[in-house]
């Protein structure tokens, strides 16, 4: 039956790369190999990026199709027969229907050295992880041509790519798991024939398609999922990055090279992620938010968490309400009439003498920069007669000290700054610089003077000037050529505006270009910027609030779209931007790439949140921020509004390990589970810090914008901030050492209140941004047991095999193992172990069935082949919270199917290792990162965060699981040691369990 | 002598106030709330797993008596793992994490309440069979035994008398070690027989001790049963062992369903806690 309807559709499952990964394809109808004609649909793959073709009958339930690894080659998907294929001529025995074909998308390339051969990279069948092997076979000269090349042999449909350099080969070839083996020995056998092919046939790197199978439903849908963050070598820089660089950097010898398959090229140590910079915006693909788009170079940063200070003691004079105009990086809170900082309200000082009543024009604020220099106007004598004055700009040098006039002259009628007027100096909230940081705006100039014509002396307005405010004991401002045009100012060489369009009869079209100067003039942007800010590589231009559209790029000598900032219309130094409510996120700041709404950037107790609390209904909205992040939020639909003083709050771990390296990442501080979609109950949207009871003392980096006029004030019932109830910190990097009081129950938890200011003015946050898991020291006793394979009898008969023994070059001592743990666990869960590394290997003949793999049964009825390992220790062993077993077996993996390092039973509380040289199994450090992931399944729980089906304790999907220590997987680097608040809990509920049976030590 | 040498070998450094602790809290244990009190003692019973020392054997002594005077104290761990056997069914792959965890949980205390009430809540299970439907994916590196499993393991290491299948299980004779507890808990659950355990005389049905009256109606059964199969052929080794007349073809599907996911089960996935 032939399908009625067709529908495909994309699916893009991918990080927020920038990058378009959609498959662009195109239907075609193709000869199968059963000389049928089918309807496909045809699409370019590109190199590094994997594709799941998916089809459905109803919408709901999909089925998997296929699944490539693409390599830029064409992939043709069969959906339907439009003719069939022709009789068989009599006689004819009946053919039978292709087999499924596995797509092997590999790389080859001539092997460097004397030895020859061909080296053979791919992303395992088995695991996923890298395999890079030599073979002997010869790429024929053919190949030099031939780029991409696609052929079925056998069970296996190969995309080769095949680049033009040699590469060096492996030292020696890895254990193959059964899948990658089977591959291998296929092409191997195939390689002459695909050599023949390459040299016969011009290139055409795209499979001939099976014929589409007969289908019960005259419905049918397709689907192509993608998927770009595959990161094989897990080096931080995904596979389909690491194909561009490489053809990127063809024929050159750069010192790290764009590899899909080699996690540090130039063997200096350092993953190649931190050293690749895929869109060379200067930013390290592992620190790029968006490592594909290089009009966003912001890196990504520590999330931070928010808290919330209101305002509610700014004053106004009489009959009018407290309007906020500003804030500065030094969190003070601009109104006409004053400034807020740390809960302090400070009226602005009025001119000598007193207010300056004459025309009603009290001196009043307008903008003020990041060093509290403060720009306003007002009426001031402008002559020698009192009665006759101005409308001039002024400024407040200092909180205490009184206005000045801006003016270039020393004595009275000479030349001033104007006052605001329409489209030039806004009134009222702006969230733009007004007034530079090296005390730089631009107004007209004005001048009490007779000019020709005049039959008096007048006040005259002249022409737009840049003016300078005085520096020192000076009072006299510097004036020069300005342009009306430009209106706000960065520094003294970023400036920006607008001009207005004519059309050809004078007539302002009421478009607005852009325009900037930084230092000299770029060329016109279509739209008014409202912010411009340097990034590491150019500039970014942000448009107003009510401006709706792409904001624009510097760089390379042109603006660019920049649509990862789209809507933002204020951002800070870090790339944290805030934006209009829209799309049901109140209050939206855009943190690493995610516009996050309020409810979660500045988490209120849980029980607050029916019905919703002031601060976090609809009405908020956010209307200025600072380079260092401070933002001013405002409330309510219409005057007088509310304002609150929103710090940003980050924490950073800060740990000394046994070798004397400082650690700062996976020492107990999560601000991890916060980058996820679902952070779950267990994190409620805070930073989590462990409080550890007992002798331990952790010491964190509290890092806000802070300084003396903003003091913030942290406490916890029962935690010791730096030995005391509170800490008090005022500085941008604080740290604090933090512990549990040890009379506080184990596995509690505290939200840390937070105010600002000091004594009667202090106020406190309505959010609570930081929690706090007491967690006591504990012991959990380890007893490690070597196991040695034997063959035969022990000892061994003279025709039995030489027994395996753990290889001695990766085996860690027991005082290895013990600082390992300790560094991994104590920081983060407040354990350390007593190691009991028993010498005396266990010598077992468990290989009974002549398997390759240990056939490990865990928590299951039927005993496995551990049973003969665990029959052979010794009686009465010493007790122990957690055994672990390290298990030789030259050329197997552990458990049957599963290729692993490490298996753990952790009902049993035993987890096992392989022991010998399998795989990527090759160092000390793996083996002790095994050790110490195989103990972290015992006591945080069984799953990895990474797999589909089973995900652990805390799975926080959309965040970078490689980080973690219980990602699956050869662990991808020595880093991936991160525990999350909600592993804590779990840990802590194991731990308590144990405690209470009578195990650890104390 | 056992223990003496366990502790002079011990590397564990209890506080020296661990058992008084103990002891205080199963003797307070009742003013909590009976979740509360069942969730304590559970895991002081969980002493029992490993070998103990003189005071581990008495906390857990006090507790195995307390917890087992609790109605309910094995429908509570039911209860708990059904609850989060629905959950993954309906909710997926984020609450399967959970499921392990409370199996895992659950079945570390269950083996240690050899009581009728365990033996029923175990019964019960006998017939779970359900796997997540993930679990049958050829990547899939981790595994979900059955409760039906999980629940025969531990009827076999209870201290019934007679059990009624008493080989060492093997792949081969799993599904018949399967059946025959299955059939043995319908016959239990139908008052067809009782149970005993060991060192105890009292004979048990699913609500504790049987009354006389069911005894002799058993026995009378028996006797009956026994009496009509010597007539036409040799008596079944056990009576468990004997087919009930209603049971082959559901027998038949149960151990068709239980070798298959059985072969599932060890072809595909071995490896839970993989690295």
């Amino acid at each position: 039956m032939k399908l009625s309807s067709v529908l495909l559709c994309l699916l893009l499952a991918s990080l927020a790369l920038a990058r378009d990964f959609r498959p662009a394809g195109h239907m075609e109808s193709i000869t199968a190999a059963d000389s049928s004609v089918q309807q496909c649909y045809i699409f370019p793959t590109i190199a590094g990026v994997r594709y799941m073709v998916e089809s459905s009958h109803d919408l709901t339930n999909w089925t998997v199709q296929d699944e490539i690894y693409g390599l830029g080659n064409e992939y043709v998907v069969t959906m339907r027969e439009f003719t069939p294929p022709p009789p068989p001529p009599p006689g004819t025995p009946p053919t039978t229907p292709p087999s499924p074909a596995w797509n092997a998308s590999i790389r080859m390339e001539r092997a460097s050295g004397a030895a020859g051969g061909t080296v053979v990279s791919w992303a395992s069948f088995d695991d996923r992880s890298p395999v890079i092997v030599r073979i002997s076979g010869e790429m024929a000269t053919g190949w030099n041509s031939v780029p991409l090349f696609a052929e079925r042999y056998g069970a296996f449909y190969y995309f080769v790519w095949h680049p033009a350099d040699s590469v060096e080969p492996p030292a020696e070839n890895a254990a193959l798991g059964p899948n990658d083996a089977a591959m291998l020995a296929n092409l191997e056998a195939h390689l002459p024939a695909m050599n023949q092919e390459v040299t016969d046939s011009a290139a055409r790197a795209r499979n001939a398609p099976e014929p589409a199978p007969p289908d019960p439903d005259a419905t049918k849908f397709w689907r192509v999922k993608v998927d770009s963050s595959s990161d094989t070598d897990g080096d931080g820089t995904p596979d389909w990055a690491e194909f561009e660089i490489a053809a990127r950097e063809a024929g050159t010898t750069p010192a790290v090279r764009g590899d899909a398959f080699i996690a540090d090229t130039n063997h200096d140590g350092i993953l190649d992620g931190d050293q690749l910079d895929t869109d060379q915006d200067g930013t390290p693909d592992t620190k790029d938010i968006y490592l594909g788009d290089n009009t966003a170079s912001f890196p990504i940063t520590p999330l931070p968490r928010y808290g919330m200070f209101p305002i509610l003691n700014a004053q106004a004079p009489l009959g009018y309400t407290p309007e906020a105009l500003q804030v500065n990086d030094k969190g003070r809170v601009l109104y006409e009439t004053g400034t807020w900082a740390g809960g302090v309200w400070t009226p602005l000082i009025p001119p000598p003498g007193g207010p300056q009543q004459i025309g009603n024009q009290i001196p009043q604020a307008i903008a003020i920069n990041d060093n509290d220099v403060i720009l306003g106007y007002g009426s001031f004598p402008v002559a020698d007669n009192p009665l006759i004055y101005g409308g001039i700009c002024c400024f407040w040098k200092a909180l205490d000290q009184p206005p000045l006039k801006v003016t270039s002259s020393s004595t009275l009628g000479g030349r001033y700054a104007g006052q605001p007027s329409e489209g030039f100096i806004m009134h009222g909230l702006t969230p733009q610089p007004v007034l530079s940081n090296d005390n730089c705006f631009t107004a007209k100039t004005c001048e009490w003077s007779m000019l020709p014509g005049d039959t008096e002396r007048k006040f005259h307005f002249l022409q737009s000037s840049f003016w300078t405010l005085p520096s020192g004991n000076s009072t006299l401002s510097t004036e020069a050529q300005g342009e009306l045009s430009i209106v706000f100012h960065q520094i003294s060489s970023l400036h920006w505006g607008y001009t207005v369009t004519r059309d050809e009869n004078g007539s302002e079209t009421g478009v607005r270009k852009g325009k900037v100067l930084a230092p000299a003039q770029l060329p016109d942007l279509p739209f008014f910027p409202y912010n411009v800010i340097t990034r590491p590589n150019g500039l970014l231009a942000l448009r107003s609030q009510s401006d709706a559209g792409v904001p624009f790029a510097y760089l390379q000598g042109g603006w660019k779209e920049c649509p990862q900032y789209s809507y933002a219309f204020d951002i800070a130094t870090d790339g944290t931007a805030i934006s209009t409510n829209r799309e049901n996120i109140t209050a939206p700041i855009l943190l690493n790439d995610k516009w996050t709404g309020i409810e979660i950037t500045a988490p209120l107790q849980t029980a607050a949140f029916d019905p919703p609390p002031p601060w976090h209904d609809s009405s908020v909205t956010l209307v200025d921020t600072t380079p260092g992040g401070w933002i001013l939020a405002q409330r309510g639909s219409y005057p007088p509004y509310d304002y609150a003083v929103m710090l940003p709050i980050r924490a950073e771990g800060y740990y000394s390990g046994s070798d004397g390296n400082i650690l700062t990442e996976a020492v107990g501080v999560d601000d991890f589970s916060i980058g996820s979609e679902s952070p779950g109950n267990a994190v409620q949207d805070r930073i989590w810090i462990m409080a550890p009871q007992g002798g331990f003392n952790k010491i964190v980096k509290l890092k806000a914008p802070l300084n003396s006029n903003t003091p913030l004030n942290l406490s916890a019932s029962n935690i010791l901030l730096n030995g005391q109830e509170s800490a008090t910190v005022s500085a941008v990097v604080n740290a604090v050492t933090l512990r549990a009081a040890d009379t506080e129950s184990s596995g509690g938890e505290r939200l840390m209140t937070v105010r600002m200011g000091s004594g009667d003015n202090e106020v406190s946050s309505v959010s609570e941004p930081i929690g706090l898991k007491i967690m006591k020291g504990r012991t959990v006793n380890v007893t490690v047991y070597k196991v040695t394979k034997i063959y035969g009898s022990d000892p061994p008969a003279p025709t039995d095999r030489s027994p395996d023994p753990v290889d001695e070059i990766m085996m860690p001592t027991q005082d290895e193992i013990t600082k390992h743990l300790k560094d991994i666990f104590r920081p983060q869960i407040n354990v350390v172990f007593n190691v009991n590394l028993v010498e005396e290997p266990l010598r077992v003949h468990w290989d009974t069935a002549h398997t390759p793999f240990f056939d490990i049964h865990i928590d299951s009825p039927i005993p496995g082949e551990e049973d003969a390992i665990l029959a052979k220790i010794p009686a009465n062993p010493a007790p122990y919270d957690i055994r672990v077993f390290i298990v030789a077996n030259p050329g197997g993996p552990l458990g049957a199917d599963a290729d692993a390092y490490g298996i753990t039973d952790r009902a049993q509380r035993t987890s096992w290792v392989h022991g010998s040289l399998f795989g990527r199994n090759r160092s000390k450090p793996f083996l002790l990162d095994t050790i110490a992931h195989e103990i972290g399944h015992v006591l945080v729980g069984v799953g990895h965060p990474d797999k589909n089906t089973f995900q652990g304790q805390a799975p926080l999907p959309g965040t970078q699981h490689t980080r973690r220590l219980m990602v699956s997987g050869p662990n991808s680097n020595s880093s991936s040691h991160l525990l999350v608040k909600g592993e804590w809990d779990e840990a802590e509920k194991w731990l308590k369990a144990r405690e209470q049976q009578g195990g650890l030590g104390q | 002598m056992l223990f003496a040498l366990i502790l002079s070998g011990s590397v564990l450094a209890r506080s020296p106030s661990w058992f008084q602790e103990r002891m205080q809290e199963i003797d307070s244990a009742h003013a909590l709330s009976k979740d509360e009190q069942i969730e304590l003692l559970g895991v002081l019973v969980g002493i029992g797993q490993s070998p103990m020392d003189d005071e581990q054997r008495l906390v857990y002594l006090k507790a195995e008596t307390a917890l087992l005077a609790i109605p309910g104290h094995a429908e509570y761990y039911r209860d708990k793992i059904l609850q989060s056997q629905e959950r993954a069914k309906t909710i997926g792959p984020y609450a399967l994490s959970n499921y392990a965890e409370e199996i895992m949980y659950s079945f570390q205390t269950l083996p240690l309440l050899p009581s009728p009430e365990g033996v029923s809540v175990l019964g019960e299970l006998l017939s779970n069979d359900w796997v997540p439907p993930g679990n049958d994916t050829a990547i899939a590196s981790e595994k979900f035994l059955p409760l039906s499993l999980k629940a025969m393991d531990v009827l076999t290491r209870f201290p019934i008398l007679d059990k009624p299948f008493k080989t060492p299980l093997t792949m081969e004779n799993v599904a018949d070690a399967q059946a025959a507890w299955r059939l043995w808990y319908e016959q239990i659950k139908s008052g067809e027989r009782t149970f005993r355990f060991e060192g105890d005389p009292t004979e048990y049905d699913l609500h504790g001790p049987a009354p006389g009256q069911k005894l002799e109606h058993i026995s009378r059964d028996r006797k009956r049963d026994t009496e009509r199969e010597a007539g036409h052929e040799r008596i079944a080794e056990s009576p468990v062992a004997a087919p009930s007349k209603s049971m082959p073809v559901a027998l038949l599907i149960a151990s068709i369903v239980l070798l298959a996911s059985l072969g599932w089960y060890f072809a595909k996935a071995r490896s839970r806690g993989i690295s």
